[in-house]
């Protein structure tokens, strides 16, 4: 395709330049706007059914925020008047951020500017309201102590912010737009009673208020064009109007209707995570009707940076301790493109490698780019797709049908929709515009289960007993022994972890009904039931299972030097992991070299973690969730390694107490894959893949000079289709800088793997002198610039 | 079965043909290159490793050895006379300090190393024999190789082509690509350095050339060494005479192995590092200049 060519020659358009330069410059606030209109109108809506309560509170703030146009904008909206601004939402959550508030600016993750007179205007008209009514107090109020108690083996989630990870109808919403969504819930309204009524209203309100939003824009946009003349804001106007009464029918109207669908998805519910998903394929009849009416591929990488921009707009204000989980305010923005039609053909079209070259010019953390690669995806997309990643902003990430796609059908999903799988947030799997999946329900710390049972259920970090006490590592006479009293203790706190979370999913149904996003989720209105009240076509709570490499390296650890070789006695080791390793260096050294360690292609420690990995997937089967559906598992954790690890005392693996676990989700602990990258994707793909329908993360990392040839960006293409072949569900691949290469210098132990790989043999990084170690770290800030 | 010493497997080998390769380094050389990149691979027996930057100096190996072939000062010295690779020191070490280096192994293990990760071949990656010189031990490379292309996998071998003829002739029927390492052309040069004449190597790529055997003609660019304009000339212009289509690559020269030699408690004897680009351009000028079309980059 001599187009591939074209595009992959475009450069940055100074449009975007200036405003990425402008948006990036400009301080991030928390804002108390919303909330301020939110309450007011719960106040005058008192006694009506919570989902009319809702939908009102939505159409006030689209009627009444203030809102803001750059002059140089061709895609515009926004839920605050600044970027990038932090939304206080007390619906869900207004105790945390009265303890939290003025530590926004200085908090170690994720830091907002505050005005000292929001904090007190919150804190006199706000709050009260609120007080022992939001999400959070509700749900603290009904299950506080049973969270707290499981707490460091099973982190509950959405406890106090509406459920995202939720990919719409965007195709739907494109073809109908507010007024044909209006249309619709209208012709259900007669014949429905009681409820459903109650919901087909809701969703005509909250599209009133998005028709009215659009308008604004487009009377804005007015203005200022006869202020200034300039002629995208003309057209802006024009495009906002025609979109508040009638659907999308250009590339530039598609992708502004598309942001206005994700700002009111914001507006409605401030959720981490309502994801555009295939965007190549259902903007592309849009794309092709533009193009045959003379828009240049210019002018379409130019209005696609537009949205691109658009998508680092808006962040998410997490608590501090969320904060730590999911560090650097992800929303989750996630643009799938490539994978396959329905038939099994390639969908690859002129869109995802624009896309791509939007990525490769921005290099901004959103959108969080997903490359959906299966085997007959083609050369040229991976050779892009690869230079891309050889970039450094970790983007795209890969996923392969091949394992996905079985996964979703092993759970229900039908072929249609699994051919047809989106990804939202970081990671997590999903159906296009028809799914409640509620990904992100718990994060169930196995690596500290083990330590309970390896202890008599008491935690070593504040000798309190939370678990069950079955024995310890000296009563279990065999390693088989060991392992039953490990089933157990996961069975319990599964158990446990499924009452919270059923518990949080009705506080959502009874608090948090979301008419909006039902508008755009199949089968709400055709059935009249809210999101939360299970109306989606699939219903889903996922739970991720933590981390399958500590798990097998402790126990392969524990296995092989306590009950085979018997070179440890079980007391030397309890007191060894008692004590943090303080008088017995040599036995944490054994623990670390004298086991093989998941992540080198040795079978037997593998199948340890793919053993409690199927195992905890298995347990989750027995359970439905509050909608009515399943529970799938996920193996990832994003940036929550390290919070988990800091739950975690002196683990079997020589892990020091608190350190950080591994990263990702199915990535080897850091240091201890030795082996190169092809050993270390052996030994993950022994996971079981298909029960891991919630989505995966596994982290790789490569020398930038590896992405400098066009042989190493063949090769690398190689590396993809082998990682499509062994059937792992995801890899992300980042590209190492100076600063890892210095931490390399510094912390050899956690690095041990990293390789250089030169003509002749590979030597490892850490066991060079250290001129030659600086040598490469010249060379590798010298190349990358 | 045959069976031979190895000393190393590379997974993810990415210099040692096309696509996405495994690498088994066979153990013994004719030829001792001072600049060596794998000198534990030069002797044909095993060898004992010691990597003091992993060693806890807790003396472990020093209490367990039966020849007292360890001391512990300053670091882990071993007296090489003395030790005779039992073993018994490593599998003490807690801290994988210690190992040795050679393995004996049939060319069936051998080869299902090698296969471990044939899904990551592809269309044009698959498995390379390397050492020390694979011809060294021809009989045994040939039956690995031979198991290999019955899997199919690609093969390619790489040689400085210092062996009879009847063995470079043994493998051509198992092996797809011939990485040949040619160093010096002048013979007195490559005695006086190398240790041996090169007059047996110049004869098997001719031989190698007149079969028609895939070609792959390497030189690495040691400075002080090989890296001379009239070496380098010489050796282009020999090339293209064999053979007017030959593909020829320089190798820059690569320090890191220095750390081997640390290891080894030997002195490395090449001074500076890699070519600068713009060396590295004066020497392709002169392979233009000779002639040479199809020069291979990495
Ligand atoms: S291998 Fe045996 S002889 Fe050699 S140093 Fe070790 S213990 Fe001593
Ligand atoms: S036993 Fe291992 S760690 Fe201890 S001194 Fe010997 S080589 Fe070093």
């Amino acid at each position: 395709m001599n187009q591939i060519k074209q595009i992959a020659a475009l450069p940055c358009p100074e449009r975007i330049q200036i405003l990425k330069e402008k948006m990036l410059a400009e301080p991030r606030y928390a804002t108390i706007e919303q909330a301020r209109i939110i309450t007011r109108s719960y106040q005058a809506t008192e006694g009506q059914p919570r989902c009319i309560q809702r939908a009102r509170a939505l159409k006030a703030s689209l009627e009444e925020i203030t809102i803001r146009i750059e002059p140089d904008e061709r895609i515009v909206g926004n839920r605050t008047p600044g970027v990038r601004g932090g939304v206080v939402f007390p619906e869900t959550g207004a105790s945390w951020v009265d303890r939290e508030f003025e530590t926004l600016p200085t908090r170690p993750q994720d830091q907002f500017q505050v005005h000292q007179e929001d904090i007190r205007e919150f804190r006199e008209e706000i709050l009260p309201y609120w007080k022992g009514h939001s999400l959070e107090d509700k749900v603290r109020e009904a299950i506080g102590p049973q969270v707290d108690e499981i707490a460091k083996v099973v982190k509950i989630n959405q406890k106090d912010h509406s459920q995202g990870h939720i990919c719409p109808n965007t195709k739907k919403w494109l073809q109908l737009g507010p007024s044909g969504i209006r249309a619709e819930a209208e012709s259900h309204l007669e014949s429905s009673r009681g409820k459903n009524h109650d919901f087909y209203e809701s969703v005509i309100l909250a599209m009133e208020g998005a028709s009215r939003f659009m308008e604004r824009y487009a009377e804005l946009a007015w203005e200022m064009y006869q202020e200034t003349g300039k002629e995208n804001l003309a057209q802006v106007a024009r495009t906002c109007r025609k979109l508040a009464v009638s659907p999308a029918e250009t590339y530039d109207e598609a992708l502004q209707a598309t942001w206005f669908l994700y700002v009111i998805l914001q507006m409605e519910g401030n959720a981490s995570s309502f994801s555009p998903g295939r965007m190549d394929q259902y903007l592309y009849p849009y794309y092709q009707a533009s193009r045959e009416n003379s828009m240049t591929l210019e002018d379409a990488l130019e209005l696609t940076e537009c949205l691109w921009l658009k998508f680092n707009q808006l962040v998410y204000l997490r608590n501090s301790n969320s904060a730590k989980y999911f560090a650097g305010f992800p929303i989750g923005f996630n643009v799938a493109i490539g994978g396959q039609n329905l038939d099994g053909s390639d969908a690859t079209n002129e869109l995802s490698y624009l896309f791509l070259q939007a990525q490769s010019h921005l290099l901004l953390p959103q959108p969080n780019l997903s490359l959906r690669i299966h085997k007959n995806s083609p050369q040229d997309l991976l050779e892009t797709a690869s230079r891309v990643i050889g970039m450094g902003s970790g983007m795209p990430q890969v996923f392969n049908d091949e394992a996905v796609i079985p996964a979703l059908k092993s759970h229900g999903v039908s072929h249609e929709d699994a051919m047809n799988y989106a990804i939202v947030g970081c990671v997590e799997l999903t159906t296009h515009g028809n799914a409640l999946g509620w990904s992100d329900a718990a994060m169930f710390n196995l690596v500290k289960a083990l330590e309970l049972t390896l202890h008599n259920g008491v935690d070593q970090l504040t000798g309190q007993k939370t678990g069950l006490d079955l024995g310890n590592l000296t009563t279990y006479k065999t390693f088989e022994e060991l392992e039953e009293a490990y089933a157990k203790q996961i069975d319990y706190f599964m158990d446990r972890m499924v009452e919270c979370v059923t518990q949080v999913e009705k506080m959502h149904e009874a608090l948090l009904p979301t008419p909006f996003l039902s508008s755009v989720i199949d089968d709400c209105l055709a059935t009249g039931r809210d999101v939360t009240q299970g109306g989606a076509h699939y219903n889903f709570a996922g739970v991720q299972a933590i981390q399958a490499a500590n798990v097998a390296d402790s126990l392969a650890a524990i296995k092989a030097l306590v009950y085979d070789e018997k070179k440890l006695t079980a007391q030397e080791l309890l007191d060894a992991l008692k004590t943090n390793f303080e008088n017995a260096p040599l036995v944490r050294s054994m623990l670390v070299n004298k086991v093989p360690k998941y992540g080198n292609d040795i079978e037997w420690v593998d199948q340890l973690g793919a053993k409690w990995v199927n195992y905890f997937a298995d347990g989750l089967k027995k359970y439905r969730n509050g909608r009515g559906g399943i529970y799938q598992m996920g193996l990832y954790t994003v940036s929550a390694h390290v919070p988990m690890g800091q739950n975690v005392a002196a683990s079997a693996d020589g892990r020091y107490s608190q350190e950080p676990l591994a990263d990702g989700g199915v990535s080897a602990m850091a240091g201890r894959d030795t082996h190169g990258p092809t050993a270390l994707l052996q030994s993950v793909a022994r996971l079981p893949f298909e029960k891991a329908s919630n989505g995966t993360l596994l982290n790789m990392k490569f020398l930038p000079r590896f992405f400098k040839t066009d042989t190493g960006i063949f090769k690398f293409t190689q590396l993809l289709r082998a990682v499509c072949r062994l059937g792992i569900s995801h890899v992300q691949f980042n590209v190492l800088n100076e600063e890892d290469l210095l931490a390399a210098q510094k912390y050899p132990d956690r690095y041990r793997g990293l390789t250089v790989r030169v003509a002749g043999y590979t030597a490892y990084f850490t066991e060079l002198a250290k001129d030659l170690q600086d040598e490469i770290i010249a060379r590798t800030t010298y190349e990358a610039v | 079965m045959k069976t031979g010493v190895i000393f190393e497997l590379t997974r993810f080998a990415t210099h040692d043909g096309a696509g996405l390769r495994s690498t088994l380094f066979l153990k013994g050389c004719p030829l001792s290159c001072p600049w060596c990149q794998n000198p534990e691979g030069i002797p044909p027996e095993p060898l004992l490793w010691h990597n003091p930057k992993v060693c806890l100096q807790c003396g472990r190996c020093v209490a367990v050895c039966p020849t007292g072939a360890l001391t512990l000062t300053d670091r882990i010295h071993v007296n090489r006379e003395a030790c005779t690779c039992c073993g018994s020191c490593v599998d003490a070490c807690p801290a994988a300090a210690m190992s040795i280096s050679g393995q004996t192994v049939t060319a069936r293990e051998a080869a299902d190393m090698l296969l471990r990760d044939q899904v990551f071949f592809g269309p044009d990656g698959g498995v390379t024999l390397s050492g020390g010189e694979v011809l060294s031990q021809w009989q045994f490379a040939r039956e690995v190789l031979d198991l290999c292309k019955q899997a199919g996998a690609d093969t390619a071998v790489e040689t400085c082509l210092l062996a009879p003829q009847s063995a470079v002739e043994a493998m051509l029927p198992v092996a797809d690509h011939f990485l040949v390492d040619i160093k010096f052309m002048d013979p007195d040069l490559h005695r006086s350095c190398l240790g041996a004449e090169n007059h047996q190597i110049l004869e098997n790529y001719q031989f190698l050339i007149s079969r028609g055997a895939d070609v792959l003609v390497r030189t690495p660019l040691i400075p002080g060494y090989t890296a001379t304009e009239d070496n380098i000339r010489a050796i282009a212009r020999y090339l293209h005479q064999t053979d007017p289509n030959v593909r020829y690559e320089l190798l820059n020269f690569n320090p890191l192995c220095r750390s081997k030699y640390d290891a080894l408690e030997e002195d490395y004897p090449v001074q500076g590092g890699a070519l600068s680009a713009a060396e590295m351009d004066s020497f392709y000028d002169i392979l233009v200049q000779e002639g040479i079309s199809q020069i291979i980059k990495e």
